[in-house]
């Protein structure tokens, strides 16, 4: 205790020390003195570039065109900023000097499609160095600041994850912009709203949060904002980040957040009421409220036959259910309740056992743990490797491991299958889950035979009860029972059915489509 | 919420010593006892064999090594004053831990099952956790429980698994005997009356010969097991034995046929005709006048004609119907036979008591005391009905295309 005393003690007077010293934070009337300051702040950087000009020609007026390379669309500055200062004919003859100079800069010479001007210095700073172009004049407190941002930056390419067979071939990419023009291109109505913030107090990344206006849950919206506003961290890189920081519980293996980097999920879930949040510098778009069976929904499921659409969603879900069961349903009913295995199967399980030096449980252990190593450094391998790691892993060890008397083969069908199983859940952030579970699992089948498996379960659902994300219950429609929005959980029924948006995301625009819009073939007529 | 987990830890606690059987065992410790055979010794003992599988020698695949040379099973006997006390000691030859959970049959011995002991066998199956009450039980007629279950069979690897897929398969397909386990037989020796039939299993051939794994080698086996016989019991004591046409008798009066052939002859000839029952009910009716009880037996009956050697116009719905009546005066026969039988051992294996007693309770009870005599002197009526569904894939008889 007084440990943690001494240390809380410590923290306070750390966070004392921090208060910022205050700054004069208005630009210099003089050009030379803001350029100064500016150079002096960035430290003398090499990619800050500052041109110098003279404008008009009755009266010279200096003025400085400031930006930094590689973040800025060189080619936007030159022609758009650079060049048209040059040639505009207003600015040559100025009838008065200095004052009106930056006026017609700002209204005349600019062919830049945004123009915004900063009075403090807070902003001139931060536009600069998040690759706009900043015009100062000599004589004005002010600066012009253009949009030219550009630089490198990644084509719209194929998903990565969330493979379909059927649908777009789009992800979103690194850009913000580019990933909000993805989702505006899907919704053409202007109630799709999108609002802007920076989190991160030195990184300052970009997250817009997007919604469809009267659609959108207001009270989960009001509290996404709240919870962005309430982050107070240098650095933001990822939406996982983001995510960490705005999740109702850290203490859950489970996500409480939807992610994707398929524009069509995301427009998707817009629709049905939820909060997109775009992460500048990442492709993966977060999705709010998140209940537990939308992890389990594909885009694909929406572009097929419903009723291939519903079987292979029940198919996920099954083996959800498997990858988290199958290795510790496997060490029960071995170890503490043979009389459950048909008796051949079980003659079977013991020949192959006869001769393995291990308990169940502990060859169970050690092809698990195997197999998450081969997992893991297949990912982390370099392309051409990993192929040769998963081969060598896979093949090679479970057939030698077998041979060698180490483990049995059908421990080895079990940890493949249970192994396969989890790579079928589409979103691959649910799919980790059971990985960190099945270990806890297969320890309490271990200690305590189907009993230890049960009460397992059962700690697992009261937690999945207890989750919220956003204050929506995780479980739901499950728990609470809401019969209308079971519509589209296990399984998928056609479209036209699903009349209603689902109930505890959205409850003002809750209608989609009308009713009776089953397609027939044409009646009958009597003069054909 | 602390308190909330606390309890729930308390209350998972508390189940943990509410489980019934349930402890960890190694699939590598575990000894499965596919069948137990009990016999009597001279000095009244106990002599219990265990089939105990020898799993790598039965399943096949590559890790179970060569298979073909060991044996698949291996049957150890001792002898104990009681059935629990063999189990255990039993532990002195084997190195594993017996599991009964798997049991397929438990066979009696014939010598065993002609004095009082079902009760003490019947009353440890039951009672011991091990046992699962679906075991099939069964009868060595004539023979040792021990010798009849250490003979090897080429195509059912394990021998207690071969006693009790015949069983089950016979009392499918032809109806002679009947299927109990002992769940069934502790049913009947816990009911009024104590009469209960079982199944007989007998060895063919010598036993040594049969118990060597070299035999499976022969394409005709010189000693093989075989199910054999209806064992009537009375009061829990065997009585005597049953076969053929008249095992059958009873069975249809139980009900318990489910498939089986009818064979009558034609009128005159000595051609035969073949159904197969694919469908059968009997209904016992009890009646009481004066005191006097009487039963009624309807058995009804259905299936295709599979052969047919008489030179008979089958497309004539008239001869069908002869032929029904044939098939009735047949079942008729079969179970007027069994029912004599019966009668004559006074031995109620029927189950008529059981219907009188349900029907008729306030007469029963002046019946009971007496319910040998009564049931051996008391009138029984059959009827039967029978009626031929189809005639299998051709109309008429080959052999009317003779002439």
């Amino acid at each position: 205790m007084n440990f943690w005393d001494r240390y809380r003690k410590k923290l306070k007077k750390l966070s004392r020390k921090e208060t910022p010293p205050k700054i004069d934070n208005s630009l210099d009337h003089k050009l030379d003195t803001n350029i100064d300051k500016l150079k002096k702040e960035l430290g003398e950087s090499s990619d800050l570039v500052v041109r110098h000009f003279e404008l008009g020609e009755e009266f010279c007026v200096a003025a400085a065109v400031v930006y930094m390379s590689g973040l800025v669309d060189e080619k936007k500055v030159n022609n758009f900023v650079a060049e048209s200062l040059k040639v505009e004919d207003s600015l040559k003859k100025v009838p008065y000097p200095q004052k009106s100079m930056f006026d017609i800069v700002k209204s005349r010479a600019l062919s830049v499609n945004k123009v915004v001007v900063a009075a403090e210095w807070d902003k001139f700073l931060l536009s600069v160095l998040n690759g706009e172009t900043a015009i100062l004049v000599d004589g004005s407190n002010e600066a012009i600041t253009a949009n030219t941002k550009g630089g490198e930056t990644r084509d719209v390419s194929e998903p990565s994850t969330q493979l379909v067979i059927r649908g777009p071939k789009v992800s979103f990419t690194e850009s913000i912009g580019t990933n909000v023009a993805l989702i505006r291109r899907y919704i053409k109505s202007p109630n799709l709203r999108f609002e802007t913030l920076q989190v991160g107090s030195i990184t300052k990344t970009d997250v817009a949060i997007m919604y469809l206006k009267g659609t959108a849950n207001e009270k989960v919206l009001r509290e996404v904002k709240k919870r962005l506003n309430k982050i107070e961290v240098e650095d933001i890189f990822e939406s996982g980040n983001i995510e960490q920081y705005i999740q109702d519980n850290a203490f859950t293996p489970f996500p409480t957040i939807y992610n994707s980097e398929r524009p069509d999920a995301v427009v998707g879930n817009l629709l049905e009421g939820r909060i997109a949040l775009i992460v500048d510098g990442t492709p993966f778009v977060l999705v709010v409220p998140a209940i537990f069976i939308q992890f389990f929904q594909s885009p694909s499921d929406y572009y097929q036959n419903y009723l291939i659409g519903s079987f292979l969603r029940l198919l996920r879900i099954i083996s959800y259910i498997i990858s988290i069961l199958t290795p510790s349903l496997y060490v029960a009913l071995t170890t503490f309740h043979p009389q459950m295995i048909p008796t051949s199967l079980l003659i079977s399980l013991a020949a192959q056992h006869e001769g393995v030096p291990f308990p169940v449980v502990v060859e169970v252990l050690i092809m698990e743990f195997t197999f998450e190593i081969i997992r893991e450094a297949g990912l982390r391998m370099p392309r051409a490797v990993g192929q040769a790691v998963s081969i060598v892993g896979a093949l090679v060890l479970g057939q030698a491991a077998v041979q060698a008397g180490i483990v049995s083969p059908t421990t080895i069908i079990v940890v493949a299958f249970t192994g396969i199983a989890s790579f079928a859940t589409p979103s691959y952030n649910i799919a980790v889950a059971p990985r960190l579970l099945r270990f806890l699992m297969m320890i309490l089948a271990a200690a305590f035979g189907l009993y230890g498996v049960f009460v397992a379960l059962f700690i697992l659902i009261a937690h999945l009860t207890s989750l919220r994300s956003f204050g929506i219950p995780y479980l739901s429609p499950f728990a609470p029972f809401i019969l209308s929005d079971l519509k589209d959980t296990l399984i998928r029924q056609p479209l036209w059915s699903l009349v209603l948006r689902p109930r505890l995301i959205n409850q003002q625009n809750v209608k989609r489509q009308e009713r009776g819009k089953k397609p027939s073939p044409p009646e009958k007529h009597e003069d054909n | 919420m602390r308190r909330v987990v606390s309890g729930l830890f308390v209350l998972f606690g508390t189940t943990v010593l509410l489980t019934g059987c349930w402890d960890h065992n190694e699939l590598e410790e575990v000894a499965l006892v596919m069948g137990m055979g009990i016999d009597k010794t001279e000095d009244d003992l106990y002599k219990v064999s265990f089939q105990i599988v020898n799993p790598a020698q039965v399943s096949g695949g590559d890790m179970a090594g060569d298979t073909g040379e060991g044996t698949s099973v291996t049957t150890y006997i001792e002898t104990g004053e009681t059935l629990f006390e063999t189990t255990r000691k039993i532990s002195s030859q084997v190195p594993r831990n017996l599991s009964f959970s798997h049991m397929v049959v438990l066979i009696l011995g014939e010598e065993l099952a002609r004095d009082d002991s079902l009760y003490e066998i019947m009353d440890f199956t039951e009672r011991y956790y091990g046992f699962r009450p679906t075991t099939l039980v069964l009868l060595a007629r004539e023979g040792q429980a021990n010798s009849i279950l250490s003979i090897l069979n080429p195509m059912e690897r394990i021998p207690a698994m071969k006693i009790e897929e015949t069983l089950q398969k016979t009392t499918e397909a032809w109806g002679e005997n009947p299927e109990r386990n002992i769940n069934d037989v502790v049913q009947s020796l816990s009911t009024k009356n104590k009469n209960l039939t079982l199944s007989g299993v007998s060895l063919v051939g010598d036993k040594d010969e049969g118990q060597r794994a070299d035999k499976n080698k022969e394409a005709v086996p010189g000693s093989y097991v075989e199910i054999s016989g209806m064992g009537l019991f009375k009061e829990g004591r065997l009585e005597g034995w049953l076969d053929d046409r008249e095992a059958r008798g009873i069975a249809w009066v139980l009900n318990e046929i489910r498939r089986t052939v009818l064979t009558i002859k034609c009128e005159k000839n000595k051609e035969l005709i073949a159904a197969e029952v694919r469908y059968s009910k009997t209904k016992l009716t009890a009646s009481v006048d004066e005191g006097k009880p009487e039963m009624t037996i309807n058995v009804q009956g259905e299936g295709p004609l599979e052969e047919a050697a008489c030179p008979m116009d089958l497309t004539d719905p008239k001869v069908i119907d002869q032929i029904n009546e044939k098939f009735e005066s047949a079942i008729k026969q079969e179970v007027t036979k069994a029912v004599k039988i019966a009668q004559e051992q006074k031995n109620d294996v029927l189950g008529f008591g059981e219907t009188i007693s349900r029907s008729h309770p306030e007469e029963w009870k002046s019946m009971k005391d007496n319910w040998d005599e009564t049931f051996s002197e008391m009138d029984v009526h059959v009827e039967a009905e029978f009626f031929i569904r189809k005639t299998g894939l051709r109309t008429n008889p080959l052999i009317l295309d003779k002439k």
